[in-house]
């Protein structure tokens, strides 16, 4: 008898083993960002049955209060249902997106993440022409978006995304260290050649005069695309026109390299090894950095916050990134219920609130420059010169194997940034590898 | 021949057995079968199973490949350092708290707290603490007069900054073995050695370390396991650089697994990192059991 209770408790417990592994699985990432409604899904679904859901998967979570807006459109948009699906970061995101591009799971309708990951993202699940919802919709735009952003998606005939929110890289700098070595404080470097001549008075004993961040930064792509403007500035090119390969080994990205590792090496105004939060915390007077760190770089340095664009060689240039909207092939009704909730997200309205939220830019000329954000600009002064570099703003090669690539560029960036090699010998091997790179895979 | 009433016991016994056997199947048999399936192919691009049958040519690409190789020295270096320093310091910690001393029950405790932290948590502190400049050390070395140290950002200093944070962490670890060990020892040994006229460091020599000589094999065996295959602290702290200074070899495979997406490729190295372990364990095991035998 006591043995049959001892099987049937083993059996229990390893049937609920079971449910609770498989279940756990599936809804670990739900669980961070899902919203508490379940039991209002499931009168919905009893009730109506015109009521189309459809899932998204993004990383923004509740920090820019996607539940929230998501919550507005379920509300005024009665027939469509969204479903959130939050992840903590777009590496986490794409791991997803791969396993459900392989296995018979549940598809997103909707994505929301790094432009970088279109791309594969493309090769990975259907995406659907925008072209067709597009061409229809007479209260929808294309043109009212900068044109980096439409470009950007725009691959093989398609439109298969949209940049949503941008941010860009751009120098910072600190007013009151300015005045301190009696330089202007609203007259920042423009050039390569006032960046070192300021560099050079701001650094002493405890002070850096620039930081470029990519090179303290543990993440290989943060060097890579600053680099990249840095290609840009002095007239050069990162890749050729269709970008199947390399061009930064060139007379204008050695020259840039080498001005890069001489801030480091030769007049040692970059540290290698940069204090941690040392532009916040004074002990850095400039910095290359992105538009995402403006709100914690205003709450550090309040009204000795300067702002300037990534100062010139021969062109302005700054590196875009953000995050970019794709909805994924399901059927004609998903398909349109999952149109109707992307325009909502990249509606005036929407992408004002999730700016001031996350740090990102609109990427829609009239929302930019619309009285209500204009005036948002004008209180925070650093946003506002981050938001007029776009018009500067370049974008990364939109290839599969762009992190592959940029994770080769970087090595050779470092090896030079320690006076391990020469310039020249970074750049020729960084072209060997990349080509190798984009050679074996499709 | 079974009766019936041995047919049931075995019957109970293996459905005791069998969410276990479930789970191993389902989180460690498979997967290393499978890994073994992934290393003999290739990724053609896109779908994580567009894959070509490729023979062995990812090991040989791994083999090929010098990156590979810098990465099972700097985990090697990294393996060795850190098990000689965590063993020495756990056997010096068990020592001295072995004694009768006030207090010798919260410092063992506080030794060994590291050991149940998260190793994510304790990378981000030390990362602080290690951080050039305003850094923890960085500060107290400027009051003893000696230039900032790049630590972690320093290629020279990344992997000696790695290994001193996990010595921090594990050594607690290590005294705790180590003081069951020395409390297992019969006191007379010692009481009829002093009688005879040696000394304390005689002492040690010939009747502590022979008596702890089983646990230190078992303790050199599972560090050097597990430091092998480092890698939160490297994730959190370094990102395998500067320069690929701390690329260990877990860092590797996880990068060319979950941010490439090489899975046939990242599947052969971890393969090539068993070979190794296995290697290195069984050399240990044939030299800990002669060592037993004299």
């Amino acid at each position: 008898m006591g043995k049959i209770i001892a099987a049937g408790a083993v059996l229990t417990l390893l049937t609920a083993a079971l449910a609770g592994c498989g279940g756990g699985a599936a809804s670990a990432p739900a669980a961070s960002g899902q919203q508490p409604d379940n039991k209002d899904q499931g009168a919905k679904q009893d009730g109506k049955n015109d009521v189309t859901e459809i899932t998204v998967w993004e990383m923004y979570g509740e920090k820019v209060q996607i539940p929230q807006i998501i919550d507005d459109f379920n509300k005024t948009h009665p027939s469509i249902k969204v479903k959130d699906q939050n992840f903590p970061d777009h590496t986490a995101l794409l791991q997803k997106v791969q396993i459900a591009s392989t296995s018979n799971g549940a598809k997103p309708d909707a994505i929301l993440y790094d432009m970088i990951n279109v791309p594969i993202t493309n090769q990975l699940l259907p995406l659907v022409d925008l072209n067709k919802f597009i061409a229809n919709d007479k209260d929808f735009d294309i043109n009212d978006f900068y044109p980096a952003f439409r470009e950007f998606g725009h691959i093989g005939g398609k439109q298969l995304s949209l940049h949503g929110y941008s941010n860009n890289l751009m120098l910072f700098y600190n007013k009151k260290l300015f005045k301190d070595a009696g330089l202007d404080p609203e007259k920042p470097p423009q050039t390569w050649d006032e960046l070192l001549d300021t560099a050079r008075k701001l650094t002493k004993p405890g002070q850096w005069g620039y930081q470029i961040g990519g090179i303290n930064d543990t993440y290989f792509e943060s060097l890579s695309w600053e680099y990249q403007t840095m290609v840009w500035q002095n007239g050069g090119e990162v890749w050729n026109k269709d970008f199947t390969a390399p061009a930064f080994n060139s007379p204008q990205g050695a020259e840039a390299l080498q001005f890069l590792t001489d801030l480091v090496n030769k007049y040692k105004v970059s540290p290698l090894n940069a204090p941690q939060k040392g532009f916040q915390n004074g002990k850095v007077a400039m910095m290359l950095d992105g538009s995402w760190s403006i709100k914690d770089n205003e709450d550090a340095l309040k009204e000795n916050l300067g702002a300037a664009y990534l100062p010139k060689k021969s062109q302005f240039a700054t590196n875009v990134g953000g995050e970019e909207w794709m909805l994924v092939q399901s059927n004609d009704k998903k398909e349109r219920a999952a149109w109707e909730f992307m325009k909502y997200m990249l509606s005036k309205d929407v992408q004002i609130r999730i700016s001031k939220l996350s740090g990102d830019l609109p990427t829609r000329k009239s929302v930019m420059e619309s009285p209500e954000f204009q005036d948002y600009l004008k209180q925070h002064p650093a946003y506002a010169v981050s938001a007029k570099e776009m018009e500067y703003g370049k974008y990364r090669a939109p290839i599969t194997q762009y992190l592959q690539a940029s994770e080769a560029l970087y090595k050779y960036l470092q090896q030079t940034v320690y006076n391990k090699i020469t310039p020249q010998d970074a750049l020729t091997k960084a072209s060997n590898d990349i080509t190798n790179i984009l050679a074996t895979k499709k | 021949m079974q009766t019936s009433l041995r047919k049931n016991d075995n019957w109970s016994g293996y459905l005791f057995i069998a969410p276990s056997l479930l789970m191993f199947a389902v989180f460690i048999a498979i997967p290393f079968f499978y890994s073994f399936y992934l290393s003999l192919h290739r990724w053609e691009g896109g779908k994580l199973s567009n894959i070509a049958f490729a023979g062995f040519e990812q090991y040989s690409r791994a083999l090929h490949n010098p990156e590979f190789w810098h990465s099972i020295w700097i985990t090697a270096y990294y393996t060795f350092a850190t098990t000689v320093f965590q063993i020495a310091f756990g056997l010096l910690l068990a020592i001295l708290l072995n004694q009768k001393m006030k207090g010798r029950t919260f410092l063992r405790a506080a030794y060994f707290v590291p050991v149940i932290m998260s190793t994510i948590v304790v990378g981000i502190v030390w990362k602080w603490i290690f951080s050039p400049e305003t850094g923890l050390l960085d500060y107290l070395l400027h009051f003893i007069g000696i230039p900032p140290i790049g630590w972690l950002a320093d290629p020279n200093w990344a992997v000696p900054s790695v290994i001193l944070m996990s010595i921090w962490k594990w050594a607690g670890f290590h005294m705790v073995i180590f003081l069951a060990a020395l409390q297992d020892i019969p006191q007379d040994l010692y009481e009829s050695a002093s009688i005879d006229g040696s000394t304390t460091w005689q002492q040690f020599r010939r009747i502590t370390l022979p008596m702890l000589s089983n646990t230190t094999w078992f303790l050199a065996i599972t560090s050097i396991i597990n430091s092998f295959q480092v890698f939160d602290q490297i994730y959190v702290m370094t990102g395998g650089g500067p320069l690929d200074a701390t690329n260990v070899i877990v860092y590797y495979i996880y990068k060319n697994a979950f941010l490439f997406y090489d899975m046939g490729y990242a599947s052969a190295v971890a393969w090539l990192l068993f070979v190794v372990i296995l290697t290195i364990t069984l050399i240990q095991l044939r030299f800990s059991r002669s060592d037993w035998r004299n």
